[in-house]
């Protein structure tokens, strides 16, 4: 600070120098102390973070039970009550049990399916399933299903009247189908020839055709054709004993769990533990878990003058360690804005007539880009292997280049984004989650089958927003597309000759 | 056909309805034809998102190449080439910018479909082609612009060498790669199994042959011939200046009258039998039953509309007799036969929990069934309804009758210029006559139709579907017929 002159001993131009002075070093001063205490905000800041330390697993886990109680019964069973007033009230039992568990018989997990849901089965009442359905006036095929997946097996009670009584005489089904089942022999070669022809038929829809050849070629190592066959050939020698054994050997507590969704009567949790809790506890084995094989290549033909391309990027399996860890949720929140970032670099080349991205968490995390191309009838080859060369030609960019996204941490100040980081990582160690959504992807029944967590995801999600930078998601992505097992899925109209883009396609994947 | 001798009960059972109580308002469709013999479309059914669109149906096709397979095709894209001159228009492509219309090359205005925006497209199938301009806007300087565009398509057009070659080029791709659209592959193996008699790609490849050899002097004569007044209409829809009518007699008036060419129709092959594929698990087979051709009726009547009922019927009892869905319809002139033509097609959906057998037993079922009806007749009992009972649904029907109006107006008229079939309403004139459809009037007609015809069989089964078993099942029912 420089003391004023007395205006009476200095001249004029001088004395407006001074007051120049002044004005200057009052100024300097201010904005050293706006830094002085912005330093010692982001001090207190800091220190708040060197005092709780870094965050953990547990931090980021969904704890709110006004809107989902997650609940594990002591012998293991699990169960998820999701609370939505205005949707239909809905019981499902998942067992995590599917057709990658088949082992040397495919199809047992299918047959078991149709077993346990056939309509003469008798149940412990002494009715049979038709009958006791009737009773609670469903009739049967609406308002009871089934279905088999890679790795669950659900069993459906769907637009449940709301009352604890009838949701008592529903949830019966459920706790009978997941321990205790007697499997009915009378109706075996029924369902056998039911299951034979589904599978037979499945080839004549696309959707059913495209997801049984995926299974065939990518996990089994057949071509599709050959991995119908080996199906049917499977189903039609399965036998009585070797289906009580599968029902034995997997139907236990530690692989079940009960969903209950929807405007959920009061009493249901107590209800849970009464009707699941009593079924013994055994050791149980672990659910198969299938690698992809070598494959990585299917062609399918549809009846749409167009193809369309499909290419999974599949990080390897995530092992138990990399699911409790403070990282996966950081991966999956770098995955979330990959998948948003490619879907703008995408729309931006304008290739092709139609395009979807996705990410999904399984057993390991993975990226899918499905691309569509209308036949162009002017060009020859209907524009198709340009097609296929703009696909080939955005991965490798994608493999060098990674995508171009703007982070908050890439424009805000230091100060600001680790104070900003501070404040959320308070409210991710101290909150239980209120206010945040379940994430879409991670449904409570993909958290079951694949052993994942309900987690915060608002909250999470704002974190890792401060955390990374657009280079660090760039850099994942490459790291992402360059680690994956990638499979390719072409789709083309019947008759289109594929040899030229097989071999465009097969170059795309030696790369 | 449908001029069959029998004995009509209509007068006397259809006392209060009038054959105009089935035609369209003309605040719906206004027809109008100039001195030359062109005509005109004005239709609108006052929905409020409707654009205005206008579409020039010219009365020839595929069917209509005499001798020059392709050259219909090739034409129709000459026509919708950017550097076509389009006479006092000219070039197209300018045109085209100063109207701010996009030319579609690839797409196919199917089941009402139209495109978001401003555009210039064509269609083309057996027996007609359509240029159409969809989305315009309607002040009066404007949309005369745009039919004075169709006129000059319509009659005016001048061709170039150079473009003749490039468009060719265009076309050959074109049908190369019509292998792999099923509805397009669906058309063609009709035409080659039903008229050429040889494979798909012998047809092909005969269209590519004649294509590269067409001269322009050949396309200049075949436009000539061909695109004049009396072969010529102009559809417009939605909400128009109100001097449209004037605007188009301004504009397609000066065209002078000249003969328009006898369609040809074509001998048909010997082959009586196409087996197809489709994507779904759906199965079906269509019957048709080609009548000999005669003079056209003048249908304009309630007794038409009654026989035409009873045919229906017979439809509607096969289909029901079967558990099946089934499709009639009758054509003084169907679109690919150009003979009068009884369709009837059986669609059944795959039981995805039945075996292949299902199938076969279905063909059993309409074979059996069908054979009966042509050696015997219609066996079926109908019950009378009591003649209040039914004068009472006909009133009712009736009263919706009257509501009624035609929102498809596109294929109304096409139908109406094309085939010469009434501009009906939406509400079918069947669902007024089948009540008093009686077991006397089916079996008179079912003695008509299964006598002296010529039956054609399309059968499609899913792709994988093993269909030699059905083959010759169909086979051998064609043998008998």
């Amino acid at each position: 600070m420089t003391w004023v002159y007395s205006q009476f001993d200095i001249p004029l131009h001088q004395q407006k120098l001074k007051i120049l002075n002044i004005i200057y070093n009052f100024t300097t001063m201010m904005v050293k102390l706006k830094s002085f205490l912005v330093l010692f905000a982001c001090v207190l800041g800091m220190q708040a973070l060197a005092k709780s330390g870094t965050l953990r697993f547990e931090d980021f886990l969904l704890r709110d039970t006004s809107h989902v109680i997650h609940g594990t019964l002591d012998n293991g069973f699990q169960y998820y009550i999701v609370k939505e007033v205005h949707q239909p009230f809905q019981m499902s039992l998942l067992q995590k049990t599917g057709f990658h568990d088949d082992g040397e018989t495919p199809e047992i997990s299918h047959l078991l399916e149709h077993m346990l849901a056939t309509a003469n089965r008798p149940i412990a009442t002494g009715d049979t399933l038709i009958q006791y359905l009737k009773k609670l006036g469903k009739e049967y095929g609406s308002g009871f299903n089934a279905f088999t997946g890679a790795n669950f097996m659900k069993f459906d009670l769907y637009q449940l009247k709301s009352e604890l009584a009838y949701a008592d005489s529903c949830m019966e089904i459920l706790a009978e189908i997941a321990e205790g089942s007697k499997i009915c022999a009378e109706d075996l070669e029924r369902q056998r020839t039911r299951m034979i022809n589904e599978v037979a038929n499945r080839k004549y829809v696309l959707n059913a055709r495209q997801t049984d050849a995926n299974l065939g070629v990518f996990r089994f190592g057949y071509d599709p054709a050959e991995w119908r066959e080996v199906q049917l050939n499977s189903a039609k020698k399965i036998t009585l004993s070797q289906l009580e054994a599968f029902y034995r050997k997997w139907y236990h507590p530690q692989n079940q769990c009960l969903l209950v969704t929807g405007n959920v009567p009061d009493g249901i949790e107590k209800m849970i533990k009464r009707k699941f809790g009593s079924h013994p506890c055994v050791p149980a084995p672990s659910p198969t878990i299938l690698d992809f094989t070598d494959k990585n290549m299917l062609i399918e033909r549809w009846g749409s003058t167009a193809c369309s391309l499909t290419l999974n990027f599949a990080l390897p399996i995530l092992t138990q360690a990399e699911k409790t860890s403070p990282n996966f949720f950081r991966d999956y929140f770098a995955l979330k804005q990959i998948n948003h970032a490619l879907n703008e670099k995408i729309r931006e080349r304008k290739f092709a007539s139609n395009f979807v991205t996705r990410y999904q968490v399984a057993e390991r995390l993975m990226l899918t880009a499905t691309f569509t191309c209308d036949l162009n009838e002017e060009l020859p080859g209907g524009g198709l292997q340009a097609f296929v060369d703009s696909v080939a030609a955005l991965v490798n960019d994608v493999r060098s280049n990674g995508v171009k996204i703007k982070m908050p941490k890439d424009t805000l100040k230091n100060g600001e984004v680790a104070l900003r980081c501070a404040q959320i990582m308070k409210r991710l160690q101290e909150g239980n989650g209120e206010g945040n959504t379940i994430d879409r992807v991670l449904q409570p029944d993909v958290c079951f089958i694949y052993s994942l967590p309900l987690y915060k995801q608002e909250n999470s999600d704002a974190y890792w927003t401060f955390v990374l930078s657009g280079k660090d998601i760039s850099d994942y992505c490459k790291n992402f597309i360059n680690k994956s097992k990638i499979t390719i899925e072409c789709v083309l109209p019947y008759d289109y000759p594929e040899k030229e883009i097989t071999e465009k396609l097969n170059a795309l994947l030696r790369h | 056909m449908i001029a069959c001798a029998f004995t009509i009960q209509a007068s006397a059972q259809s006392g209060d309805v009038k054959y105009e109580d089935f035609i369209t308002d003309p605040l719906n469709i206004t027809p109008g034809v100039l001195d030359n013999g062109f005509r005109y479309y004005l239709c609108n059914n006052f929905f409020p998102d409707s654009k205005l669109e206008m579409r020039l149906i010219q009365k020839s096709g595929t069917g209509d190449d005499e001798g020059t397979p392709g050259i219909s095709l090739l034409l129709r894209r000459m026509l919708c080439s950017e550097n076509l001159i389009a006479g006092t228009c000219g070039v197209l492509k300018d045109k085209l910018d100063e109207l701010q219309l996009q030319r579609f090359t690839q797409f196919r205005a199917v089941n009402g479909l139209v495109p978001d925006i401003s555009t210039y497209s064509s269609e083309i199938d057996n027996g007609c082609t359509e240029y159409n301009l969809f989305r315009l806007k309607n002040e009066r300087a404007y949309a005369a612009s745009c039919v004075g565009l169709l006129a000059e398509i319509a009659g005016h057009a001048r061709f170039s060498a150079s473009e003749l070659e490039r468009q060719k080029e265009f076309l050959v791709n074109e049908i190369t790669n019509s292998r792999y659209d099923l509805a397009k592959k669906h058309a063609n193996y009709q035409k080659a199994t039903f008229v050429d008699g040889c494979s798909l790609d012998e047809l092909l490849d005969k269209q590519i042959n004649s294509i590269r050899s067409i001269t322009l002097q050949q396309l200049e004569a075949y436009y000539q011939r061909w695109y004049v007044p009396q072969n010529q209409c102009l559809y417009v829809y939605g909400k128009a200046p109100s001097n449209i009518a004037d605007i188009i007699k301004q504009k397609f008036g000066s065209c002078p009258s000249m003969p328009a060419p006898e369609r040809s129709v074509n001998e048909l092959s010997n082959q009586k039998l196409l087996m197809t594929k489709r994507e779904g698990p759906i199965f079906s087979i269509q019957f048709y039953f080609i009548k000999p051709c005669v003079a056209l009726s003048c249908s304009e009547d309630l007794d038409y509309l009654r026989k035409a009922a009873v045919y229906t019927r017979i439809g509607e009892m096969l289909g029901s007799s079967l558990h099946a869905q089934v499709v009639t319809s009758i054509d003084e002139s169907a679109p690919f036969f150009r003979r009068p033509v009884y369709a009837l097609h059986f669609v059944k959906n795959l039981d995805l929990y039945a075996d292949d057998q299902q199938l076969s037993d279905f063909i059993d079922d309409v074979t059996k069934k069908l054979d009966d009806v042509i050696r015997n007749g219609f066996q079926e009992h109908i019950a009378p309804l009591p003649i209040e009972k039914q004068k009472e649904l006909q009133r009712q029907e009736l009263n919706n009758i009257h509501h009624s109006f035609v929102v498809d107006t596109h294929s109304s008229i096409k139908a109406n210029f094309l085939y010469s079939k009434p501009l009906f309403k939406d509400v079918p004139p069947y669902k007024y006559f089948k009540y008093e459809v009686s077991e006397q009037d089916i079996q008179n007609c079912s003695k008509e139709l299964f006598n002296n015809y010529d039956l054609r069989i399309v059968c499609t089964t899913p792709y994988g579907f093993t269909d030699a078993g059905i083959k010759a099942k169909l086979e051998a029912f064609l043998t008998d017929k």
